[in-house]
Formats: C-alpha cells, structure tokens, sequence
C-alpha cells in the first residue's frame, strides 16, 4: 500500500461533499489525488488506493456510498477528464443509468447557483424534477429565480412545481421580473400565483364561475365552490349533518337552490 | 424519392441478400450505406435523449422483425372507448417531426427502423384470414411509422393491398401526413383500403407539424386516392387549441366537406392533444416552449395523461361534429381516445356502439375473435 504526504496531494477531485469527511478516519487519493478529507489540515498521510484491485467507481462508491443528487453532478464535474473513470458503473450504485440526458441534468445542474444545489440535495431532487433544467438554453438568465426557490425552501413536490412553472413561464414570454414578482415568502402563495398566470384561461374561467357563485343565494350551511381535479372541473359541494334530519333540511335546499339556478349556467 | 435528408443507411447483414434489401440498394446513395451485424449506435439505451432523438430521424436501419407485426390499437385500453382498430407495424419511427408525437416518450432505438420482412406480416394476416375471412378487421399500418412517407422506398402499401383486395370484409387503413400515393394508385379500385390523413389547420401544421406535407398537398393526394377508387379516412387529430381555433376548424371543415363526399370518407375521427407527462421534457428540448403544444394549458386526466380541461375538450369536439352535421348528417364522425362520458356528454349523447354509421367500429367481439386466431398454439 502506498501512503503519500497529506500536503503534497492535489485537491482538484473537491467536489464540496455535504458532510465533513470523519477526523478518525484517513485520508484517501487515488493517485496524487485526494478523494476526501479535502479541508482536514489534522491530515498528515493519504493512502493511494490507485494501487489495489479496485476501480476509482468502486472506490468512490465504497468511500460515499450515499450522495445526493447535487453532489453527484459537482462529482461528475470535477472528474470530467478523468479517463479511468466508468461512469456507467459508477452511477449504478446510486441506482442510475447513465446516458446522456443524465448527463447534460448533471451538467445544467452544475450551472446553477450552489444554494439551489443544496436545497436539490436536502429535497432529494431526481434527475427527472430537475430535467426541466436542461431546456434554459441561458442557465445563468435565471439564477434568481432558483436563488428566489432555495431562499422559500419548500417541500419536494411543491419546489419541484415551482421550479417547472417559473421556468416555463421564462422561457414563454414573461420577462423575469413578472416571474419574480409572483414569489412571496410563502411556498403555496407563490405556488399557487405561477399557476394563475401558467394556466391563465383555465384559472380565469374558475374564478368566472367562482364570482358568479358569489352572486347567488346559496344554501346555508353548505360550502359550495367551484373546483379543478385534474382535467375536470366543476361545482364541489360540502355540508355536514349532526342527523338525518338536518341532512334532509341541507338536501331539500341544495335542491331548491339547484331548481332556481339550473345546471345548465355551469357549463 | 427525397433520401438527401438521411444521414446513413444501415443494412443488417442478415438481410442482405433478401429481394427486398436487393432492390433498394439501387435507390440508395451508395455512399451513406453501410452494412452492420448489429443494430447501429449500441451505446444508445433506454429513454434517448433530445440529440439521440434528432438522430434517430435521420438513419434508417432495415432489418428484420422476429415478434409478431399484428397487435392491437394502444387505444384498446380500460376506461377509454376503443375503436377495435388493429396495427400492423412495419417499422419504428417516423421521418416526420411533429411537436406533440407520441412517439418521443415511446422509442428507446436510436434509429428509424424500417423492417424487411413484409413476407412474415403477410403469413400473420393469412392466418387470420384462414379463420376469420369474413369478419370485419380494420388494420393500420400508422401507428409508429408513417404509412406512406417512405413508400416510394420501400413499396410495402402495394403487397399489402394486393393481399386485402381478396379479403374485401377487411378493412386496411394507411395512415398519413404525407402527400406519397402515386405509387399505388395504379392498384385502385380497392373500396376497401381507406388511405387516411391526420389533418390540422395549415397554421397548426406550419406551427406543429414540422416536415409534413401542407395541408393542400395532403388533400390533393386524397382526392388522387378518392379518383382511383381508394376510400378516405380523415383523422382531426390533435385538435389544438389557439385563440382563433373556432375560425380555422371551422375552415377546415368547410374545406373537407367541399371537397369530398360523405360516401368518399369511411370515418373522421376527432382527438384533442394528449400526451404523457413524461413526454413534456423531450418536447420542451425539442421544440422550445413558444409554441402551441408546449405552452398549452393541459392537466392530468384520469388515464393518466395530460389533456386539456374536459369541457374545453367537449367543446372542441362539439364545434366540429356540429360543422360537419351542418352540412350533412351522413358524415361519420367518432372520437378518438375518449372515455364512455365523454361520448355520453357529447351530441350523439350516446354510447358509440349505439351510434348509427360507427356503432360497428366499436364491436368487440372481433377484438377476441383475432385473440382466438393468435393465441392458437399453432400459430405460436
């Protein structure tokens, strides 16, 4: 096994893991290479692992056998040249295949600011939330909205909704800062702005029904809006009844309130 | 023959020698050949990506097909209405680049692949026919190749209607956006081989429908059809929304109706766009997000599509039967794709079996009748 001096080892590999690398544990290279401990000045020797039956894939694999997304593609970034890497190998330990819209998410994904890399990391964001990134032609144009999307911090589902909506309407004909103007300090509001202007007729012609709904009696007791599910939108109507009597009272009203008003003003 | 927009022709060796494969090597530029053991581009697995994609438009393997070419429509499937529609896949890929094809979540090769073997097809059908001569098939050969723009290669349209002419109880359909007919006409009359388009608004086709013929072109190779005694299909497929869509399907279907006769034109059928979602990315790479397709307001359905919103759809449907039927009620318009409710909801207001002109369209019992046939051990 050979050791090399701690100081002499290049850190061009540093692809900014998430967690610190152990103190209890050495340093690694794989060559004159250093694979971890990149920061650790406790360091004083590395072992070459370039010298034993493994490939760098395993070795990195066995060194990290858990990497989020982000740090995969800032991996795959920093080992761009390296011709003894088999990626194939290597990114089927994470359980991915590697082609080549992996590689051009990886790479768009390298493009963009690092507090939005982390905030994909935390989220556990896949190769398919963050393919929308491989169709911004100019990534750079849009790093405020993803610096806007890590400041909100949302959920998973909800970022990755985001992330779609404001990318597609920047690539549409909104200019960003219509864009930007759509993101408050809430997740769902922001959510939910982008969808009124991505889905613009859809959303005018819910909030056309809604204040039709506004101007009608309607039934006490009985929460009746205008709702989309999917493809399908139309009245949902919701009551609660302590006993059959009271159900029978809010039914002879809907109906009522259905005979007046007719199903046909809905379509 | 227009083959300059190939980049290569790749020859499996296995075909080589095979009449057909001899035959058209005299059509193609000698130099873009090249004979292989394997299928081209081995690297290339799995979903492709926008440049492998590209790619695959512009080189054409022709090998052999060893599973079995006769399968059932994709539209056969629970909670949509099918049309009890048959394919015949004589190749993968389609040379044609439209927006919204489905074909982008679909392929996994890195080619068009044009398959050699027609003769095999041929001995699948005669099977069918030993059993079920009488019965009425619909058989496209559209469903993941264009029918016709490569025919004036590879001819397959004139052993396949030579075969269907003696079943005249069968129904053969090419499907189309192409302007390729001449290389059969001289095979008409055959009142039973229905050569269909899949028409758009020409501001759809300039917007969407990159690399197809103009929608006049394609209505002149019908009428070429319709002259040499072919029947016509017409597939209003996807309707697309825009601002002025009432103005141009209305157009369009002004242009149909003075242009043929409702006895020219076996069936219409009418879609509106649909698409997997995990079809969005490719289109988005492909194509940018300012056009129509890509900037569309569509929402998951319950089939697990996006689509637009249901009453829109319903609309658009309604607009268009509603011009036919103003100018006459002979013309045969079915739905595409859509569930029972929809059909309910619509102006036939009606299931589709129960609608008179179509209601054989949609007769089931020939799905398990050809089921019977290829499930025979026999046949295996």
């Amino acid at each position: 096994m050979i050791t090399r001096e701690y100081v002499d080892c290049n850190k061009s590999y540093d692809f900014k893991p998430l967690k610190d690398w152990p103190h209890s544990l050495p340093a690694y290279t794989w060559k004159e290479e250093l694979l971890c401990a990149f920061n650790d000045s406790s360091q004083s020797l590395a072992i070459d692992l370039s010298t034993t039956h493994l490939t760098l894939a395993q070795v990195l694999k066995d060194l990290y056998p858990q990497l989020s997304f982000s740090e995969l593609a800032r991996l795959y970034h920093v080992l761009a040249k390296n011709t003894e890497m088999d990626w194939t190998a290597f990114f089927s330990y994470y359980n991915l295949k590697y082609n080549e819209n992996l590689s051009l998410t990886l790479v768009a994904l390298i493009n963009t600011p690092i507090p939005f890399q982390n905030w994909c990391s935390e989220k556990q964001l896949s190769t398919r939330d963050l393919s929308i990134l491989r169709c911004v032609k100019d990534l750079p144009s849009i790093h405020f909205i993803l610096d806007a999307i890590a400041n909100l911090s949302p959920s998973k589902s909800m970022g990755s909704s985001i992330l779609e909506m404001s990318i597609e309407l920047s690539q549409m004909s909104y200019t960003l800062d219509e864009i930007i103007h759509l993101f408050s300090s809430s997740a769902d509001e922001t959510l939910h702005q982008l969808r009124q202007l991505r889905f613009k007729n859809a959303c005018q012609d819910s909030q056309r029904h809604n204040a039709q709904l506004q101007q009608l009696n309607k039934p006490q007791g009985l929460d009746i809006q205008w709702k989309r599910y999917g493809d399908r939108s139309n009245l949902e109507i919701k009551f609660f009844s302590e006993n059959q009597k009271k159900k029978k009272k809010k039914v002879n009203s809907l109906k009522r309130w259905q005979d007046t008003y007719g199903d046909e003003s809905w379509t | 023959m227009d083959l300059d927009r190939f980049e290569h022709f790749y020859i499996h060796t296995e075909v080589e020698g095979s009449p057909f494969v001899q035959r058209i090597l005299h059509d193609l530029p000698k130099d873009k050949i090249t004979f292989v053991d394997d299928r081209p581009f081995p690297h290339s697995k799995g979903e492709l990506s926008k440049n492998e994609f590209d790619r695959s438009k512009k080189n054409i393997f022709f090998t052999r097909f060893k599973g079995q070419f006769f399968k059932r429509c994709p539209g056969a499937r629970p909670g949509l209405a099918c049309c009890n529609y048959f394919v015949l896949n004589l190749g993968l890929q389609c040379d044609m680049n439209c927006s919204y094809c489905y074909l982008q979540s679909f392929i996994n090769t890195p080619v068009l692949t044009v398959y050699t073997n027609i003769e095999s097809a041929l001995v699948e059908l005669q099977t069918l026919a030993n059993y079920q001569a009488n019965e009425s098939f619909r058989i496209g050969t559209g469903e993941v190749i264009d029918s016709l723009s490569l025919d004036d290669l590879t001819l397959f349209s004139r052993e396949l209607i030579s075969f269907f002419k003696k079943y005249p109880k069968w129904k053969l359909e090419f499907k189309t956006k192409s302007q390729k007919v001449d290389q059969f006409l001289d095979l008409g009359p055959a009142p039973n081989v229905l050569v269909s388009w899949s028409i758009n608004p020409q501001n759809i086709i300039n917007s969407e429908e990159h690399g197809t013929a103009s929608l006049q072109e394609r209505l002149q190779a019908a009428v070429k059809c319709r002259n040499h005694g072919f029947k016509l299909a017409f597939h209003i497929d996807p309707m697309i929304w825009h601002p002025q869509w009432k103005v141009n399907y209305a157009e369009l279907v002004d242009t149909l109706t003075t242009t043929f006769k409702p006895e020219d034109v076996n069936v219409i059928s009418v879609g509106a766009l649909r698409f997997q979602p995990e079809q969005k990315s490719i289109m988005r790479e492909r194509f940018g997000f300012n056009n129509l397709v890509n900037s569309s307001e569509v929402f998951l359905s319950s089939d697990g599509k996006l689509r637009y919103d249901k009453r829109l759809r319903q609309e658009m449907y309604e607009f268009v039967v509603k011009k036919f039927k103003s100018h006459s009620s002979r013309w045969n318009v079915f739905f595409c794709m859509e569930s029972p409710e929809t059909w309910l909801q619509s102006t036939y207001n009606s299931l589709p079996k129960r609608v008179d002109g179509i209601g054989e369209l949609f007769d089931h019992r020939l799905i398990k009748a050809a089921e019977e046939v290829f499930s025979n051990e026999n046949y295996q």
